[in-house]
């Protein structure tokens, strides 16, 4: 059982997914081009 | 709980190589044969502190962590619209940068420091064991280097998710999956550095390699070094993102890799072995458990059963 995660420290976490979910679609996109080009 | 043979030898191993009394030792077994048989129910009912409650990662780690996924984004950020110049998308990036030859600059200088990191780590993964086994406290179940335990657990792992088996193996502080990812990172770390030198330095490669070798290896590394990156990039963002992100019980991140500690539930959950040291070693961690699970009356406890009987019986 988790407790929840302070204000604080959900724009760290949040803000750390957002980053790698940006990178990811970045990556996927950039692969998608060189696959398809 | 009644523990495997393999989870009672390293019982036994960490309470010998932390010289626990028999009274202590007594405590630790009465404590571990009074929780549920079911770790599930154990670690569903502990309260966790998602940013960490139990010591993982020293700070040498965590800086080596922080520099390799720095220097690990930075090099994939200059280094793929380099070798992918003509796509749509590198232009962008290579302009942001100031343009190739700016790019390839910070490439080399930020390769420098993920070398610097690579180093850093090698020294600390040599000398911490060496001091473990000079005081007498190395326990190699307990070190990222695989054994054929790992692979037992991932078969038992595969039966489990396959709805095969009751419940997860026991694993040890790095299990197999963890195993896997290290060696292939280190793998991919020498594959990206011997073929980034060689465009770097070819002469030195062309002076150290049989004549009739020099032309295959120098075209062999052109093609690992783009392909070993875009690989690199694949695990790291669907497999890695994946379990310190978005897998379950991890969501929305699993902060060990900032503070350095692990949450109760999840050392329990994947790395049983672990925490029965970590009962060993910390008097407070005992006292927490029992606690806890005292609180939630989930303690199959014969002492305080035996003082509920007592109480009976002079009522």
């Amino acid at each position: 059982m988790m407790t929840p995660l302070k204000k604080w420290q959900k724009v760290i976490a949040y803000s750390s997914l957002a980053v790698v979910l940006a990178w990811t679609a970045w990556g996927i996109f950039a692969i998608w081009i060189i696959l398809t080009s | 709980m009644q523990l495997s043979n393999h989870a009672s030898s390293v019982l036994e191993t960490s309470m010998q190589q932390n010289k626990i009394d028999d009274a202590e030792k007594k405590e630790i077994e009465d404590l571990i044969s009074a929780l549920p048989q079911d770790r599930v129910v154990i670690y569903k009912n502990v309260v966790s502190n998602p940013i960490g409650d139990i010591y993982r990662y020293n700070i040498h780690i965590r800086i080596q962590h922080m520099l390799t996924f720095v220097t690990f984004l930075t090099l994939a950020f200059t280094g793929l619209p380099i070798y992918f110049f003509d796509a749509i998308w590198a232009e962008p990036f290579n302009s942001l940068m100031g343009g190739v030859n700016v790019s390839r600059i910070i490439h080399r200088t930020i390769a420098a420091v993920m070398i610097f990191s690579m180093i850093y780590h090698i020294v600390t993964i040599t000398l911490g064991p060496l001091a473990r086994i000079k005081l007498g406290i190395f326990d190699i179940r307990r070190t990222i280097i695989p054994l054929f335990k790992d692979i037992r657990d991932f078969k038992d792992d595969i039966l489990y998710f396959s709805g095969n088996r009751k419940e997860r193996p026991e694993m040890d502080k790095f299990n197999y999956k963890q195993k896997i990812h290290y060696f292939a990172a280190a793998f991919g770390n020498l594959v990206m550095v011997i073929s980034g030198s060689s465009f770097l330095f070819p002469a030195f490669w062309a002076s150290i390699l049989p004549d009739s070798m020099v032309a295959h290896f120098q075209e062999l590394m052109r093609i690992s070094h783009p392909h070993e990156a875009l690989l690199a990039l694949l695990v790291i963002a669907f497999w890695h993102w994946y379990n310190v992100h978005l897998a379950p019980g991890r969501f929305p991140m699993q902060w060990t890799f900032l503070t350095g500690k692990i949450t109760r539930e999840h050392q329990i959950e994947e790395h049983f072995l672990e925490y029965l040291r970590n009962l060993v070693e910390d008097p407070e961690e005992r006292e927490h458990l029992r606690d806890m699970m005292e609180s939630r009356e989930l303690l199959n406890d014969d002492d305080t059963e035996q003082k509920m009987d007592a109480g009976d019986s002079s009522s």
